[in-house]
């Protein structure tokens, strides 16, 4: 009976764990990466990858800078990357003459923009200032 | 306002966001072969163009220069709208590799943003279960899911930002009238005003139309300007950077485009004051479904739409007016043509008719908090309210998934089979063409059954293909083209091929194999692959 008991005190309570938004975000976007892959394969991962890295990932780091919800945020970063993103390739591509390269100058600008833009909060977050 | 978001929310709107991408793409999934009406080709071919030939441009190629090229009257042959959508497609077939399904995929992606959209919006104001019961019917929407299919793709993706242009404003106007204005949301309103012009203009008419009328309730309602004048105007500025060049170029095709429309005015009788539409939408749609409350929105909906008007129409809050003057100006929208007395040609049926994919939007927000109204129309206890609000929601989904979605999923399910679409045989000549034959030379096609296939065979082969002999005179005449010269034929068995398992094709067959012995004899056979041939004529 004790061993019983003991073994019982050691089960995992599930109702206890609770899951922080990080984590949370974490899983929904492993979900998210496993339906493309399920149902696009490695065509709708690259897609998904591609539509977050330079459609909405440097725009939500810029958004930071403003006093804006993170639900804003999300949607918002989105939305400004469709006509954004657009506009930049085009215009790099009337000088590079490339589709490949005008998306990578935009990538490189925009990730600059948002350092820029968030340079104070980098610095914090990574200890830089004393 | 309810802002909080739990967690259960935030992964019913991911299931349902994903779900519909699923649903959406299932006429690729199903067969990955491009597919659309009319234009869908055109913006498929210039996505592909620049995607294949790693260029960005808003020119026309040669293929497609003989069709488009004059659409634009201040710079022909270029697009006459601007290019953001063909450069975001673009974009997608470079990440993604594979063409034909990275195009539908993201595109996909694009048209089913408006769940986002508006479930923000509603959640924002109304809470999570009106968002999410109206971003549920309008993931079954038949109206959209119609325009996605046929391939007026730029109407959806502008469309879907007009209720985040209407949050920005909302937020703004409750932030000033609060005397601590938030200019911020007016930047991101221009943001999102460029996102509705660099897709489709015709939502900025619905936009500009309800923010009229939404600044004249907040006025008669709280008795002061609800937005500072040099905020307004230092966001319009913002508007027409980000637009740059493009914003010229784009009202220019739509003057040019309302100029020379030919077709018939909306309305002229004020009978069409009672009704949703006028009559001469009926004229110029391709179906009159369309047109047909129970046949696009399903029956059960209607009541529940006048209950949420009248809810919010007695309720009366800003939120409430802001919904109010979304409908209101759908309506005053579809009988414009009627109140400038069909003097602005630019507001005739055949650009009005564009903005029925707004419908939906504002229909559908107001049908759930319809629904959910019920239970504050009679009198019951907080825990019977509590039990009431459950069943209602309940018994909405129920309807959603018996009613509506059966009838929605099956337009994707069934979507252009073959010849409605191109088949695989003709995707690989098509591929064969682009590679083997000179870029600036007319072909012309025998035997490719229908419209939608034929195009596409053009813009995935990046080769004038003319459809069939009028194309000619059609060149010629609008063009100017005097000597026309056809360099190779294209004579087409697999549709006929395909369908003889089916039916009997072979009357068709004997006759396309008549016309190609005598019209062909002597021609230079350069293509036999999968029952299509190519002849080298000139």
């Amino acid at each position: 009976m004790p061993e019983e008991k003991k073994s019982g005190e050691m089960e995992l309570d599930i109702k206890k764990i609770k899951i922080g938004m990080p984590h949370f975000i974490a899983i929904l976007s492993i979900i998210v990466l496993a339906f493309f892959y399920i149902f696009f394969g490695f065509i709708g991962v690259k897609i998904i990858l591609g539509v977050f890295f330079l459609y909405f990932l440097p725009f939500y780091f810029i958004l930071g800078r403003f006093s804006l919800g993170m639900d804003e945020r999300l949607v918002f970063s989105l939305f400004i990357g469709i006509v954004v993103v657009p506009t930049l390739v085009f215009y790099f591509g009337s000088v590079l003459n490339s589709l490949r390269l005008s998306i990578a100058a935009t990538f490189v600008l925009l990730v600059m923009a948002a350092v820029a833009l968030r340079w104070g909060d980098l610095t914090e977050l990574l200890n830089f200032k004393k | 306002m309810p802002e909080e978001w739990k967690k259960a929310e935030i992964l019913a709107l991911a299931a349902l966001f994903l779900f519909a991408v699923w649903m959406w793409t299932l006429p690729i999934q199903k067969l990955p072969m491009p597919y659309g009406e009319v234009d869908s080709a055109h913006h498929y071919g210039l996505a592909e163009y620049m995607a294949s030939n790693d260029i960005v441009t808003d020119k026309y190629p040669f293929f497609m220069y003989y069709r488009y090229g004059l659409d634009n009257a201040v710079m022909p042959g270029h697009t006459a709208y601007a290019p953001h959508f063909f450069v975001n497609e673009a974009i997608a077939m470079s990440f993604g590799g594979d063409e034909v399904k990275s195009y539908f995929i993201f595109l996909s992606i694009l048209d089913t943003l408006i769940i986002l959209s508006s479930f923000f919006l509603i959640k924002k104001l109304f809470g999570f279960w009106p968002a999410f019961l109206s971003s549920l019917l309008i993931a079954f929407s038949r109206i959209e899911i119609l325009t996605h299919l046929m391939g007026q793709y730029v109407v959806l993706i502008s469309f879907a930002a007009t209720p985040l242009v209407f949050y920005c404003y909302y937020k703004y106007t409750e932030s000033h009238l609060g005397k601590k204005p938030r200019f911020i949301y007016l930047v991101l309103m221009a943001f999102m005003l460029a996102v509705q012009f660099t897709n489709h203009t015709q939502a900025i008419f619905n936009t500009l139309i309800v923010l009229v009328l939404f600044n004249i309730f907040l006025i008669v309602k709280e008795r002061k300007l609800p937005f500072d004048t040099k905020h307004a105007l230092i966001a319009i500025l913002i508007f027409f950077i980000i637009l740059g060049p493009f914003v010229q170029k784009a009202f220019q095709a739509q003057i040019q485009l309302g100029e020379t429309y030919t077709g018939p005015d909306v309305s002229k009788g004020l009978g069409n004051l009672f009704r949703w539409y006028g009559e001469g939408y009926q004229q110029i749609a391709v179906g009159s479904d369309i047109f047909s409350y129970g046949a696009m929105h399903a029956l059960w909906t209607l009541p529940l739409l006048l209950l949420g008007m009248i809810f919010v129409f007695i309720r009366r809050k800003n939120k409430d007016l802001l919904l109010l003057s979304w409908i209101v100006g759908l309506y005053m929208l579809f009988h414009l043509d009627l109140f400038t007395g069909g003097t602005m040609k630019i507001f005739s049926a055949s650009r009005l008719f564009r903005s029925i994919s707004d419908v939906p939007h504002i229909f559908y927000p107001l049908a759930a908090i319809g629904m959910l109204s019920i239970a504050s129309f009679i009198p019951l206890s907080k825990k019977l309210a509590s039990y009431a609000k459950y069943a209602l929601i309940g018994i909405f989904i129920l309807l959603v998934i018996f009613m509506t979605a059966p009838v929605s999923f099956r337009m994707l399910d069934q979507a252009y089979p073959i010849p409605a679409r191109m088949n695989p045989y003709q995707y690989e000549a098509a591929m064969w063409m682009r590679q083997n034959i000179p870029e600036e030379t007319f072909l012309i096609n025998y035997g490719t059954l229908t419209q939608q296939a034929k195009r596409f065979t053009r813009d995935v082969a990046q080769r004038h293909i003319i459809e069939d002999p009028d194309g000619i005179t059609f060149i010629q005449d609008t063009f100017g083209v005097k000597n026309l010269t056809i360099s190779y034929v294209i004579v087409d068995y697999s549709d006929l091929v395909l369908l003889s398992r089916n039916y009997n094709t072979k009357p068709d067959i004997e006759r396309l194999q008549q016309f190609e012995n005598a019209t062909l004899g002597n021609a230079q056979l350069v293509y036999d692959k999968n029952y299509v041939k190519v002849y080298k004529v000139a």
